[in-house]
């Protein structure tokens, strides 16, 4: 072992989340290093060619809002982009842009080599020294040691990963890495309960072998929505590539079913716990017997490559059941495979044994974000990654971590979900895990997060001033549509019955009036001759607040009241056995979780009203 | 899981032994929820009112103004009160029905029906109990809401827990295919797997709606605590029915298995109104409808305030009487052990049975539980009554305010869910998304599942994913 010089934040791993951290740790100040087992790996996307879709894309727009960057990579690596669920509520708008693989794990690289203060290493991590429950630096497989103050462990799936498809096994990591294989050992003599979690990819097939035209494209819209809160639609537009949409047929199903007992899932190869979230095909054909055609996309890997991902077929079975199933899909009657489709096990650890600013909470100094955290996907990866490191620099700095909660963002969601109910498989966002997802939109997690990032210090004056300007912009808005009121004039009828709508008998504040459906701001302009000139993001909010301005306003009540109990801090010291009247199974699980607050207490399972009933008076008690 | 609603009220005397009570309704916005279902006799609003002031006017129902009863309403104002919150009472005097009719309309108007302990709980929180009362409000909140619960699983075998069931799953049915539209947009929802958004949100109002006017909550219907007669067939259970009311009302003939049915009286025991049952005979049968009776003794049984086994003097107690009284002693309900017949036995004495023989009674039959009586020549019936009056009062036997709650509690819910639903239909309406439609059913099941169920966050979840198959 040789000693190299200190650091204070360590970062392990390069992909989603150890980017995020490296770079929120680098930005914020800190002599920062990130270790990837290979450097081609960095900001790698070994499954789906995309960012965003529903519920991530909201995550993406809080990490940009935040000051993170995943937002901008993939504005300047997108092949195409298109807003989902336009005709469902805005609360719902998901934006998702096909990546570029290539160029955006370039573009991501050259941001880490720009960023001052920050060192990449190729190395393997091999061991951490702690002493006394204080983490002292790390130690690479090589033998060098770096004294750090903080170090982040973002592994992916790389620990102790193995690779199968059918009859196939080899230890390596995603995409033909290598894997990391000293770490697990030293974590578990650290304390720490890892397990074992299981993912899996479809294959890639070449472009010169599918005939395109006899599947539906898929084409992006015109103009594309930026991810970023620092882009304009202009500065980013750039030409599409399309994707496609194909089905499986009667013969895809019949040889799945007829290889089934050559599947590593179905013959016990596989021991990890796989996700629901994205199952193999094997799996849905067993689970789903009943349906006859499954959708499957072709989306482009990248502009200068011939490869695309086929999703909808993630397997395991064997190559040649891969290729020939394949073959089956209409339109794919001739395709070859250029890379097999495979089920990865990795090592992760329980994320219960977390607190809420994703430190574990046995080792000072240490915190974990990511796929080794138990969840699922690049954006979920990401937002964890930039909560790390903040708080990595938090701790170093002496500063009180910085917590989102459940109100505040989806990340809140993500972390409380994590932190204290655990989970048993990958875990994957979803906007139906969101309690206020009224409050929680895309278009709004500027004004809801732009502030934070900015006291943090990753966001700078220049567009800290361009936020409030917005927001300053909105808001007089708003109160002028309330005050401005117009007159059931013929003008004003003529034109409400040229919408469709009732026309006015009294008087109407022009707030009001935009809250019939058939009504936009944009329609009213004739009757309102005083309006400003106003960007069109201005517009789109002043238009969500109004319209839903009862509705927010119910959820802001109830956002309140969980605030009032997520503000009951629990001390840390609490001896859960000691409290009477707490039955012993809630006992037993607040002593392991040890959440930070009642309110967080009160979404353990196994933890009732009652229990929480009995907290409070005992909080109460002993204040007295 | 935290309420929507953070006034609270309840029955604030204990249902059963009187007909006169007291609701309580504390929160910050009690006066405001008093002051719309209350009429004043006098001029001024409930909410002008000065504190510590009595009002006296009527209660009507906030749907259609009617008249539910003449009250008199206490307003207390904060921090001088048993909670430390703006409290009121109400002192209805039209007895149990309407006393529960008065609860019903404050809950309408903005209250939630207040968890087990909770006031003493607020009181303590709100610092109006001292510290020696703390660990004594801990044991009351963990007490009863143990008892609360074993109710609400006592009730929810019964009718309303069962079309409770039915519509939350039909909630779930229709909440998952919004949400898998939202979570999953690309995703070819199949014609099988489609459902009307739009009519069945019409349908689930129609449903909720119909249901909350009918939902009978339950026991408080019928005034009293409740006593159930039961035992095998021909101990003398219709003779003792009618021992007690003065009247041939059962048929009493000497052919085991008479009593089919299960038959309620009431009566009133020195002052203390008393619901009596009398049920078939217990015993392994094979007439189907002489088994659908045992069936009825059986729930009558769970469902009691106090049970009076009926063995006869001069017989060895059945293995039946063993099984019943050790069920009894298991759910902890207050049993009496009533040896019948003593007139056949000739001394007044038992025969052979658990007091025989000099023991002191087993475990399952303890000797202090034990009334000899002959219903035919009314020996003993005094001491029965005596005994059965000094358990009330002692307060070993109380009507079980815990399934009365449990049963209003889940009116309550159904109502809850019915506002939520019809949320949704405003929402539809309005064409403002299938989002929020999403948002509000999700709260209609969460108000349904409040009893027993999980949160919606992870049902939902399980069932996107058992019905639909998605992902990459």
């Amino acid at each position: 072992m040789y000693l190299e010089e200190p650091f204070d934040v360590a970062v392990v791993g390069g992909g989603h989340a150890g980017c995020e951290a490296a770079l929120a740790a680098a930005r914020l100040g800190m002599r920062t290093v990130l270790f990837a087992v290979n450097l081609d790996s960095i900001a790698m996307m070994p499954c789906n060619p995309s960012i965003g879709g529903t519920s991530k894309g909201h995550l993406v727009f809080e990490i940009d809002a935040l000051g993170g960057e995943m937002g901008r990579n993939i504005d300047k690596t997108y092949l195409q982009s298109k807003m989902l669920n336009i005709s469902k509520g805005p609360a719902v708008h998901s934006l998702r842009a096909q990546a570029d693989k290539f160029r955006y794990k370039e573009e991501m690289k050259r941001t880490l080599e720009h960023t001052p203060g920050l060192l990449i290493r190729q190395a393997e991590v091999a061991d951490l020294d702690v002493k006394d429950g204080v983490l002292q630096g790390v130690i690479t497989a090589a033998g060098a040691y770096y004294p750090c103050k903080a170090a982040v462990l973002a592994t992916g799936t790389y620990l102790q990963a193995t690779v199968i498809h059918g009859e196939y096994r080899r230890h390596s990591g995603p995409n033909g890495m290598a894997s990391a294989d000293l770490l697990t050992e030293k974590l578990e003599g650290l304390g720490i309960a890892m397990r074992r979690f299981k993912t899996g990819t479809p294959a890639r097939v070449d472009a010169k072998t599918v005939d395109f035209s006899k599947m539906q494209i898929q084409l992006g819209d015109e103009p594309v929505t930026p991810f970023s809160f620092t882009d304009t639609a202009e500065e980013i537009a750039r030409p599409q590539l399309p994707c496609y949409l194909t089905y499986t047929t009667d013969e895809t199903i019949r040889i799945i079913r007829a290889n089934l007992h050559r599947s590593p899932l179905f013959s016990g190869a596989i021991q990890g716990t796989g996700p629901r979230y994205c199952p193999s095909i094997e799996d849905k054909i067993v689970r789903f017997a009943d349906k006859k055609r499954h959708q499957i996309f072709l989306e482009p890997e990248g502009e200068n490559t011939n490869e695309y991902y086929v999703q909808g077929m993630s397997s395991s079975l064997p190559e040649d059941v891969q290729r020939d199933m394949l073959r089956t899909l209409i339109g794919m009657e001739h395709v070859e495979v250029m890379r097999t489709g495979y089920a990865i096990e990795y090592d992760c650890l329980d994320p219960q044994q977390l607190d809420l600013s994703l430190h574990i909470k046995k080792i000072a100094g240490l915190y974990s974000a990511g796929q080794i955290n138990g969840s699922s996907g690049y954006e979920e990866a990401a937002a964890q990654g930039l909560i790390a490191g903040i708080n990595a620099v938090r701790y170093i700095r002496g500063q009180e971590p910085f917590i989102l909660t459940r109100s505040d963002a989806y990340i809140g969601v993500l972390i409380d979900d994590l932190v204290t109910k655990g989970t048993n498989e990958p875990y994957r966002m979803m906007t139906s895990r969101a309690e206020y997802r009224l409050l929680l939109r895309q278009d709004n997690a500027d004004l809801r997060l732009t502030e934070k990032g900015h006291e943090i210090g990753l966001i700078d004056e220049e567009r800290y001033a361009r936020f409030l300007a917005k927001k300053a912009a909105i808001e007089a808005e708003l109160a002028r549509l309330h005050s401005a009121r117009v007159g059931g004039s013929a003008e004003v009828n003529r034109i409400l019955e040229e919408y469709g709508t009732a026309p006015l008998k009294m008087g109407e504040t022009l707030a009001d009036l935009m809250k019939r459906p058939q009504l936009s701001y944009k329609a009213l302009a004739p009757i309102d001759p005083e309006r400003p000139l106003l960007a069109p993001e201005v517009v789109r909010e002043v238009e969500i607040q109004n319209r839903y301005e009862g509705y927010i306003q119910k959820e802001i009540e109830s956002v309140e009241r969980f605030r009032k109990m997520e503000s009951r801090l629990l001390p840390e010291d609490l001896d859960y056995k000691e409290i009477r009247g707490l039955r012993i199974e809630a006992a037993q699980k607040l002593e392991a979780i040890r959440p930070a607050s009642i309110g967080q207490a009160s979404r353990i399972s196994g933890v009732s009203p009652a229990d929480i009933a009995v907290l409070l008076v005992y909080l109460k008690q002993n204040k007295r | 899981m935290i309420h929507s609603k953070e006034t609270i009220a309840a029955i604030a005397t204990p249902v059963g032994t009187s007909g006169i009570g007291v609701i309580r309704i504390s929160g910050d916005d009690a006066i405001d929820v008093c002051g719309r279902i209350f009429r004043p006799h006098g001029r001024k609003a409930l909410a002008e009112a000065a504190t510590h002031t009595a009002h006296y006017g009527r209660i009507c129902d906030p749907a259609d103004g009617e008249t539910l009863d003449d009250v008199l309403v206490l307003v207390m104002r904060g921090p001088g009160t048993f909670t430390g919150e703006n409290t009121v009472e109400i002192d209805c005097h039209g007895g149990i029905y309407v006393l529960q009719r008065v609860l019903q309309a404050v809950l309408e108007s903005g209250a939630r029906m207040a968890e087990p302990g909770e006031f003493t709980k607020r009181a303590f929180l709100n610092g109006r109990l001292d510290l020696a009362q703390a660990e004594s409000v801990m044991d009351v909140i963990s007490a009863s809401s143990a008892l609360a619960l074993r109710a609400a699983h006592k009730r929810l075998a019964g009718r309303l827990g069962g079309k409770i069931d039915t519509l939350r799953q039909r909630i779930m049915d229709l909440l998952v295919v919004v949400e898998v539209e939202i979570d999953y947009p690309e995703y070819e929802i199949e014609e099988a797997e489609k459902l009307d958004l739009k009519q069945e949100l019409d349908r689930l109002e129609q449903d909720l709606d119909a249901l909350y006017r009918t939902a009978d909550t339950g026991r408080m219907l019928r005034e009293g605590i409740r006593v159930t007669i039961a035992g095998r067939p021909n101990m003398g259970k219709s003779t003792l029915l009618n021992a007690f009311l003065g009247e041939d009302r059962a048929i009493v003939t000497a052919i085991p298995g008479t009593t089919r049915d299960t038959l309620e009286e009431s009566m009133n025991l020195d002052g203390i109104p008393v619901r009596l049952v009398d049920t078939a005979g217990m015993r392994d049968t094979a007439d189907p409808v002489e088994q659908q009776g045992v069936q009825r003794a059986k729930d009558a049984v769970r469902d009691s305030d106090l049970v009076l086994v009926l063995i006869a003097a001069d017989e060895e107690p059945a293995p039946e009487d063993a099984a019943l009284l050790s069920s009894l002693a298991e759910t902890e309900m207050p049993y009496l052990i009533v040896r019948t017949k003593t007139d056949l036995t000739g001394t007044g004495e038992a025969g052979p049975g658990p007091a025989a023989g000099g023991s002191e009674g087993s475990a399952d039959m303890p000797a202090d539980r034990e009334v000899m009586i002959s219903a035919r020549t009314g020996e003993g019936m005094k001491e029965l009554k005596d005994r059965i009056r000094s358990l009330v009062l002692s307060g070993a036997v109380q009507a079980e305010d815990g399934v009365y709650l449990a049963n209003t509690r889940q009116k309550q819910a159904v109502y809850e869910a019915l506002e939520a639903v019809r949320e949704g239909i405003a929402i539809r309406d309005a064409e403002l998304g299938t989002d929020m439609i999403g948002t509000e059913l999700q709260k209609a099941y969460d108000a349904l599942g409040e009893v027993t169920g999980n949160s919606v966050r992870e049902d939902l979840i399980d069932t996107i994913f058992s019905r639909f198959c998605l992902g990459k």
